[in-house]
Parts: C-alpha cells; sequence; structure tokens
C-alpha cells in the first residue's frame, strides 16, 4: 500500500496546475460568465500546448495515438483541470481533447474508418442516444424506440431525451429495442445526423445556461444493418459499460472546483472583516471550513480508490458508484458553504461560484441520480436478489 | 499510488480476521455482556497465540522487543482485532499485549530500568495522569495541579480526574505546573503510586460500565528531582506528542466494531421478514446499509492517510485529527443504524450492539473531543494565526 503520488504524477498535476493557472483563469477574466468555448486561435494555441506536453486526448487508448495514462492520473488531472469557472463541464475548454465515445473503439474496421477515426482527427461530431422521455433511469426497460428489420435496412421510431450536441453533431450512437422488453431487447446503431427521419425537434434548456440538451424524433429512420455496433440485442452491455466507467472520471471532475471554491473560501474568510474580526476567526466559519476540507479528502480517497481497482482490472462497481453518489453530494455542499462565506459576492456573476452552484446541481442527477448509486451500492452489499 | 493490501499486510489481516473469529468470538458466548478481561488461563493461552503468530506486544517499538510492523499495518490490525464485543477498549481482550507509556522511551536509562522495563515484562502497571478537574481539553492551559521545588525534590498538590487504571497502578506519569501559564509551564514527573500524599479518592463512573475512570488527590506528594521525565517545563510536548499520535490506533479501532456491526447488519435484514418480506427488500433500510457501508469506508481511508504520512516521516496531525473526527463519528452512526435495523434485539445484551453503542458515545469525547479536533483542523487551514 502506497498512498503518495508516485514522482512522475506529481510532476505531472504540477505541471497541469500551472496550465490551468497561467493559461486557463487569465482567460476567463474576459469570457462571459457562462461560456463554455475559447475563441479559436486560443483554442489551438492552448491545444498546442497540451500536446507538447503529451497530454492530449487522455483517454484515447494509445493504439489510437493517445498517451498511455492510467485512470488514477487521468483522475488526478481531471482534479486540476476542473479548477476555473468552466472547469466543470468544460474543463480547460476541452484543450486535453479527449475520445469520449470509448464504444467506437469496439466497432468494426469499416465503422472505424468512417466514424472514430475522423472523430479522432477533431474533423466530426458525435452524440450518445441513450435516455428517452419515459426516462434515464434503467435505461433497460425504459427504451421504447423501436427499429424494424426491413431486408438489409432497421427502421427505427421513436423520441430521444437529454442527449447533449446532437444539434451539432454528425452522427451518434442511438439505442433501440430491437427484442423484447429488458436488457436483451435494445441494439446500438451509429446513425448520422443528416439521414431522413432524424430530427432534432427541440432545444432543452436546463439551470446551466452554458450549453443545453435536445430532444431528438426519429421518423422512418432507415440505417443499414452494417450500422449495428456490436451484436443484435447486445446495446445494453455498450451502454451499460459506458455508464459504469464514466462514473469515475466523472466524479472526479467534481472535485475540482469544490477545491477551488474552497481555497476561496478559506482566503476571503482571512479578509473580510464583519463585527470587529476576520471572518476566521469565528467558529462557526472556521467549522464549515472543517467540514469542506474533509469531504474533499473524502471524495478524493473514493475515487483514487475507485480509479485503483479500474486500474488492477478488479471489480469496481460499487467502488464506482461510491465514488459518483459521494462526489457529486460532498461538492455541492463545499459550493454551497464556500458561496454563504462570500456573501453578496457568491451569488454575483463576478465570482464563478454562481456558476458552479447551479452546475453541480446537475452532478447528482447525470450519469446516474444519487439514488440510482445507491441502488447499484445496495445491490452489491446484499448480493444478487436485488435487481 | 497503490492503494491494494501488500501480500504481508493482507496475510496478516488473514490471520488476525481468523484468531477473532475462532479463538475469540466463542469465548464471549461465556462471559459477562460487560467483561473486559478474561480468566487466567484463557488469556495466557490468547497469548501464546499472539506470540507464535509474531503480533505480541503491538504497541512496543521494535527495539524493545515489539513486532516490526509500521503504523498503516497496526492500524489494518486494530480494524480487525476489535471486530468482538469487548473489541473497543479491549480488543481482544489485551491478547496483543501493549507498550503502556510510549512517552516511558524518552526516559533517562535510570528510569527505564526502574519502571519501563517492569512494566514490558508486565510486573507492573502504570498510569497517564494529564486531565484535571479544571478539563481535559486544552491541557497547557487547564493544569492547575502545582509542583513546587524543594531542594533535591519537588512538592506537588493538586488533583486529576478521568484517569483510568490509577487504582491498579504501580506508578504513572502526573503533569504539574512548574512554571507560569500556558505549555512552558508544565513539567512531567514519574510517580510511585504507594508514595505518600498519593490519593485515589474515588472512581468515576460512565456509561461504559466495564472500566472505569478515577479521580486523584495529590496532597504535599514528594517527587524527586530525578523523577522528571524529560526536561523541565519540557511536560507539555510530551503530552501533545502522545495525544497527536495516539489519535490514528484510537480512530482504526472505532472502525472494527463499526464493521461488525454493519456486518450482522446486513446479515439480519436478509433475514428478517416483516409484512412479507425481508428488511433487505425495502429501500429505507437498503439506504441505511448504504450509508454505513461509505461512512465506513471514508473513514478507513482517512485511518489509512495518516498512517501512511506517519510511516512517511511527514507531518500528520492534521490527518491524525481528521481520522479521529471522522471514524469516532462515523462509528457511532454506524452502529446506531446497525442497532436501529436489529429492533428489540439491538438493544438486547444478547447481542453486542448496546455495549457498543455505549461505548463508541465516549470516543467522541477521549483523546479529544471533537470540537478539539476540529479546533486543530481549523489551525491547520487558516494558518498559525489562530491559537
Amino acid at each position: 500500500m502506497d498512498l503518495s503520488l508516485t514522482e512522475e504524477q506529481q510532476l505531472i498535476v504540477d505541471m497541469v496546475r500551472r496550465f490551468v493557472r497561467e493559461e486557463i483563469l487569465p482567460l476567463e477574466a474576459n469570457l462571459d460568465p457562462d461560456a463554455d468555448e475559447l475563441a479559436p486561435e486560443d483554442y489551438e494555441r492552448l491545444v498546442a500546448m497540451i500536446k507538447d506536453m503529451g497530454l492530449y486526448g487522455l483517454d484515447t487508448p494509445p493504439e489510437y495515438g493517445g498517451p498511455e495514462i492510467d485512470l488514477v492520473t487521468r483522475c488526478l488531472i481531471a482534479i486540476e483541470c476542473g479548477q476555473h469557472r468552466a472547469g466543470l463541464y468544460a474543463p480547460c475548454y476541452y484543450v486535453f481533447g479527449g475520445a469520449r465515445q470509448a464504444q467506437l473503439f469496439e466497432a468494426t474496421e469499416e465503422q472505424k474508418e468512417k466514424y472514430l477515426h475522423p472523430m479522432l482527427r477533431g474533423e466530426k461530431k458525435f452524440f450518445f442516444g441513450l435516455s428517452e422521455p419515459s426516462g434515464g433511469s434503467d435505461p433497460a426497460r425504459a427504451i421504447q424506440t423501436r427499429a424494424v428489420r426491413d431486408g438489409d435496412d432497421w427502421v427505427l421510431n421513436g423520441t430521444k431525451l437529454w442527449i447533449s450536441g446532437a444539434d451539432r453533431a454528425d452522427f451518434g450512437l442511438l439505442f433501440a429495442r430491437t427484442g423484447g422488453p429488458g436488457r436483451a431487447g435494445v441494439t446500438a446503431f451509429i446513425i448520422e445526423t443528416e439521414w431522413e427521419g432524424f430530427n432534432v425537434r427541440r432545444a432543452v434548456h436546463t439551470l446551466r445556461s452554458a450549453k443545453y440538451a435536445t430532444e431528438i424524433e426519429l421518423n422512418d429512420l432507415r440505417v443499414p444493418h452494417d450500422n449495428i455496433l456490436g451484436e443484435e440485442g447486445g446495446g445494453f452491455a455498450i451502454a451499460n459499460d459506458r455508464l459504469m466507467r464514466q462514473r469515475i472520471p466523472y466524479a472526479a471532475e467534481c472535485i475540482g472546483i469544490a477545491i477551488k471554491a474552497n481555497e476561496m473560501a478559506v482566503e476571503y474568510s482571512k479578509v473580510r472583516e464583519t463585527f470587529g474580526a476576520p471572518l476566521s476567526q469565528r467558529q462557526g466559519i472556521q467549522w464549515m471550513l472543517v467540514e469542506n476540507e474533509i469531504e474533499i479528502r473524502a471524495m478524493k480517497w473514493l475515487v483514487f480508490d475507485a480509479a485503483c481497482k479500474a486500474d488492477r482490472g478488479d471489480p469496481f462497481r460499487m467502488e464506482s458508484a461510491i465514488a459518483k453518489l459521494q462526489c457529486s453530494e460532498l461538492a455541492g455542499k463545499v459550493v454551497d458553504r464556500s458561496m454563504q462565506i462570500h456573501g453578496g459576492l457568491g451569488v454575483a456573476k463576478d465570482l464563478p461560484l454562481e456558476r458552479w452552484y447551479r452546475e453541480i446541481r446537475i452532478r447528482r442527477i447525470g450519469e446516474g441520480p444519487s439514488e440510482v448509486q445507491k441502488h447499484v451500492i445496495a445491490r452489491d452489499i446484499l448480493g444478487a436478489g436485488l435487481r | 499510488m497503490d492503494l491494494s493490501l501488500s501480500e504481508e499486510q493482507q496475510l496478516i489481516v488473514d490471520m488476525v480476521k481468523r484468531f477473532v473469529r475462532e479463538e475469540v468470538l466463542p469465548l464471549e458466548n461465556d462471559l459477562d455482556p460487560d467483561e473486559d478481561t478474561l480468566p487466567p488461563e484463557q488469556f495466557a493461552k490468547l497469548v501464546e497465540k499472539t506470540k507464535e503468530m509474531g503480533l505480541y506486544g503491538l504497541g512496543i517499538p521494535p527495539e524493545y522487543g515489539g513486532p516490526d510492523i509500521d503504523i498503516t499495518t497496526r492500524a489494518l490490525i486494530s480494524m480487525e482485532n476489535s471486530q468482538h464485543r469487548a473489541g473497543l477498549y479491549a480488543p481482544c481482550y489485551g491478547a496483543f499485549g501493549g507498550a503502556g507509556l510510549a512517552q516511558l522511551y524518552e526516559a533517562t536509562e535510570a528510569q527505564k530500568e526502574a519502571y519501563l522495563f517492569p512494566t514490558l515484562r508486565g510486573e507492573k502497571k502504570a498510569f497517564f495522569g494529564l486531565s484535571e478537574p479544571s478539563g481535559g481539553s486544552d491541557p497547557a492551559r487547564a493544569i492547575q495541579t502545582r509542583a513546587v521545588r524543594d531542594g533535591d525534590e519537588w512538592v506537588i498538590n493538586g488533583a486529576k480526574l478521568w484517569i483510568s487504571g490509577a487504582d491498579r497502578a504501580d506508578y504513572g506519569l502526573l503533569f504539574a505546573r512548574t512554571g507560569g501559564p500556558g505549555r512552558g509551564g508544565v513539567t512531567c514527573f514519574i510517580i510511585e503510586t504507594h508514595w505518600p500524599g498519593f490519593n485515589v479518592r474515588r472512581i468515576v463512573h460512565t456509561l461504559r460500565q466495564a472500566l472505569h475512570a478515577t479521580e486523584i488527590q495529590i496532597e504535599d506528594l514528594r517527587v524527586p528531582h530525578d523523577n522528571i521525565l524529560g526536561a523541565e517545563g519540557g511536560g507539555f510536548a510530551i503530552a501533545n506528542d502522545r495525544l497527536s499520535r495516539q489519535r490514528i490506533p484510537y480512530a482504526a479501532a472505532c472502525l472494527g466494531p463499526g464493521f461488525k456491526a454493519h456486518e450482522m447488519a446486513i446479515e439480519y435484514s436478509q433475514i428478517r421478514e416483516t409484512f412479507g418480506a425481508p428488511l433487505s427488500s425495502r429501500q429505507g433500510i437498503q439506504w441505511m446499509l448504504v450509508e454505513n457501508e461509505i461512512d465506513l469506508r471514508t473513514a478507513r481511508w482517512f485511518v489509512l492517510d495518516a498512517a501512511a504520512k506517519a510511516d512517511r516521516g511527514d507531518p500528520f496531525r492534521t490527518e491524525a485529527a481528521i481520522c479521529k473526527l471522522v471514524a469516532s463519528e462515523a462509528a457511532g452512526r454506524v452502529i446506531d443504524r446497525s442497532m436501529q435495523i436489529h429492533g428489540g434485539l439491538g438493544v438486547a445484551k444478547d447481542l453486542p450492539f448496546e455495549r457498543w453503542y455505549r461505548e463508541i458515545r465516549i470516543r467522541r469525547i477521549g483523546e479529544g473531543p471533537s470540537e478539539v479536533q476540529k479546533h486543530i483542523i481549523a489551525r491547520d487551514i487558516i494558518g498559525a494565526g489562530l491559537r
């Protein structure tokens, strides 16, 4: 057992921290408080710097040109590069690149040629279409979009909801029911957004103003049989694998803004005087900061535990569910307390706290709400009896 | 970073786990529910076994004959050997031996001859006399017991409270004021309990029934100058070092009954049926178990973090305070929830819950109450401004 960072991990952490402080924070001074994109010339300049650091395309497998970095180190990086205003949903404004659609690494050679490689080169954009108006949780049972075979094609009809980026994507993954109810009846299709029958019906606005989700309508969308990803009826396994793996970096991303919020609260508490003494001298305030500190440390250990298990190839379903649950809940508490300590400044758009406060709320729902994580954990504690 | 147990650690953990299940748990069937000592022949048998395992004298440094085991592994052992009814305050009924007073390793050779070695041989018992009726927290300021020099001797007058085992001890450490107020004015004396002027005035009973604390009255107790431990005025440093180090094993031991209570609650929830279904199928109960699981895992990482820092020789005051705070609070919650799931059985003396429930409550006060731990953490977060 060794709980300290390796020398290499420490170097990477220091490098990313410097990058955020020297390159990202100054840019944000001139951006809209809700911006989630950089001007193209800034973006390209920063991508070039990340490539120089050898950190571009973090979650891209080495055989596709990504750096071979283990999950623990990627979590350490995620914690650092989230420490700015847009950091929760647009860490470093995406200049670290990233594959995101890990499922496509399991595609056929032909599918890779057509979709994966252009995406990795940054030429094509992608969406992930799982959730429906019937609900995002428990997708195996919630999916009602139907695909019916017709010769060499499949014909899809249905609706998808909460789909990020479908209005700007070139292609995407759509999960539809090809068989009976439950897990085995779901198949994943790769579809192109220009095909007839694919329509983005509306933007779905949320309390996060930077980005919106979309609702998609599918009317007799014809998809070639060769565009099935994986096997017919194997869609749930593909979706589930993504959901489980995605929880660990998703959890780690919550920690960055919590660390930054707490750091700001500690500093501000020493500066702001009320009733003749700085806030930092008041024990009520001190204990708020102590709770921040403890919760931040707890989040880290739970994420590292899950990432270590995943890196070792051990089962990590319970650990990733605990990490996702705790990080989204605790980061919300830390941001809330830090906002409180800042008083009126805490809710002003001058500081990032109000944006974090809105965005972190989504993390308790996205990628499986807290209640589903508890359900997953309970299932593992109590054994196979629960479904 | 490697968060898995080493092969050796895993072996030791498994060995101790087996020892508790096979040797200690069966004995408890025939013991009084509040027992904290074994009959001598049973005790001797268990000591023989821990000696065979090479784990006797866990608190003793290797150069004095203790096993050569790091703090992390000792913490792992503490989490195991406390997993039985008496485990919180009498882990394995003392069969792993122990150091007595760690401060004596800093004593002069003559003092070691007279006190340390007889203690390690099991011939003499010691007490630790710091707290007073004026309070146990912030001892540097609370100590009012006074020592005045008289030739080659010191004459001590005052009172001590909450002192464990003073009525059964042969000698002990007594902290008294030899100078002005504050830290620099406190000196540590080794005193013998048969000297005139040393009196155990009364037993102090608490909600823990097994062992009691004492109140001590000191009237013109004459102590040779050579019986000062460390330097004159250096008493606080001696006390403080103990308090800081002691927090890690103290925190680790809280988790043993926590783990055991949780394990029992999981098993019972699967057996006990209400309204036609086992408790384990009720989501309200499931979430109580999920909270147990998360509380225990989080506290465990805090203990291991503090132990790893202490092992590496890094500063660990904050980490020790956090693990003491979190482990004592978390174990209390886990025991409370597990008791609740057991219904009437939870409060019956048939099961260990009611004893754990009483004893774990003390852990939020003993060795520095939660509020003092928060004060320490706040001091480290905010900087030297706080005293």
